[in-house]
């Protein structure tokens, strides 16, 4: 029913709070060891997030609320009906739609409607919606304009701080070409007998907002 | 001239509207309501254990319910509150007395 990778994953939430002596596992105890799982890493691609911002909220807020096992008590520690209202819907919906395995993706989903949940919230100020989550399975649609995904793993990996930057550049970077990347790669033609033009037009240029192009004109002979 | 097509009295500026504010979950308050059945001692070994309670505190929490009708076990998250109430209310019928425990917003 469910899937060894999802096994896996709520092992290791339930693994982490008990180690913690945590009383309960929370909806965002499961949230936060869905970060690590296979399914639902390139959704949070998708969506343009900074995994590890959202994992120290996440962290920070389950060890400012949670409940510990008194010292000296053996007692499990327990799901609360949250977590499994979660592990309920998912289960309902792969038995809806006719599919076999219960994924991490699932459950990400099927987290998202938790009424006044912490974990919803957090999510939300991060800006992943359950619609982001569900256009990307249903239709690959991300939230980042991306060809591939070589690219996107690329520059997930590369850049930890700027990435929100990287984000909004990225529809320039597709529809406009960086011209001085292109001369600087040699893909311009060198301007050859035209000293007095440019030394023209880097006075022009000195002295007004205005930028001057110069187009180049074929003279051959 | 009162009514000025609304679309043209920001002198050609386009107004974008604000995304509506993102709003802190709100916390909730357990608490346990009083009735005329449950022992008191039934109520301080819920304090006590579920609440993780001393014994000192447990009393004058159970003394709150017993006089004012209601007092308040703790505040939680609507999740670990509703679990919290859930557990309780599940271990009082166990128990057979009629205990009631309850959230509420704080």
């Amino acid at each position: 029913m469910l899937s060894k990778e999802l096994e896996v994953t709520l092992n290791q939430a339930f693994t982490n709070a008990h180690s913690k002596r945590h009383e309960f596992i929370t909806v965002e105890h499961l949230l936060l060891a869905l970060l690590d799982n296979e399914t639902v890493k390139p959704i949070l691609q998708a969506c343009a997030c900074d995994c590890s911002e959202l994992r120290g909220e996440l962290t920070q807020f389950i060890d400012e609320t949670v409940s510990l096992i008194p010292e000296g008590l053996q007692r499990e520690t327990q799901p609360t009906l949250g977590f499994q209202r979660v592990l309920q819907r998912a289960v309902f919906h792969v038995q809806a739609s006719d599919k076999k395995e219960v994924t991490g993706a699932n459950l990400f989903i099927a987290l998202f409607s938790e009424q006044d949940s912490h974990a919803v919230y957090i999510l939300s100020k991060y800006k992943i919606s359950r619609l982001d989550v569900v256009n990307y399975l249903a239709h690959g649609i991300t939230k980042v304009d991306q060809d591939s995904d070589e690219d996107n793993t690329d520059s997930h990996g590369s850049d930890n701080e700027g990435g929100s930057e990287s984000t909004e550049s990225s529809p320039l970077e597709k529809y406009a070409t960086n011209l001085n990347e292109e001369a600087r790669l040699g893909r311009i033609d060198p301007l050859i007998g035209r000293e007095q033009e440019v030394a023209h037009y880097s006075g022009a240029l000195s002295k007004t907002k205005k930028q001057p192009l110069v187009s180049r004109r074929i003279w051959c002979r | 001239m009162s009514d000025i097509d609304p679309n043209h009295d920001d002198d050609g500026v386009a107004v974008q509207e604000t995304s509506p504010k993102l709003k802190r979950p709100p916390l909730y308050k357990v608490v346990l309501l009083n009735d005329d059945f449950t022992p008191m001692d039934f109520v301080v070994e819920i304090l006590t254990d579920h609440f993780n309670m001393n014994e000192d505190r447990a009393t004058q929490v159970m003394l709150q319910v017993h006089t004012q009708g209601i007092g308040v076990c703790g505040i939680f998250t609507k999740d670990v509150a509703e679990t919290k109430v859930h557990l309780v209310n599940e271990y009082s019928r166990e128990n057979h007395h009629p205990l009631m425990c309850e959230f509420e917003e704080a």
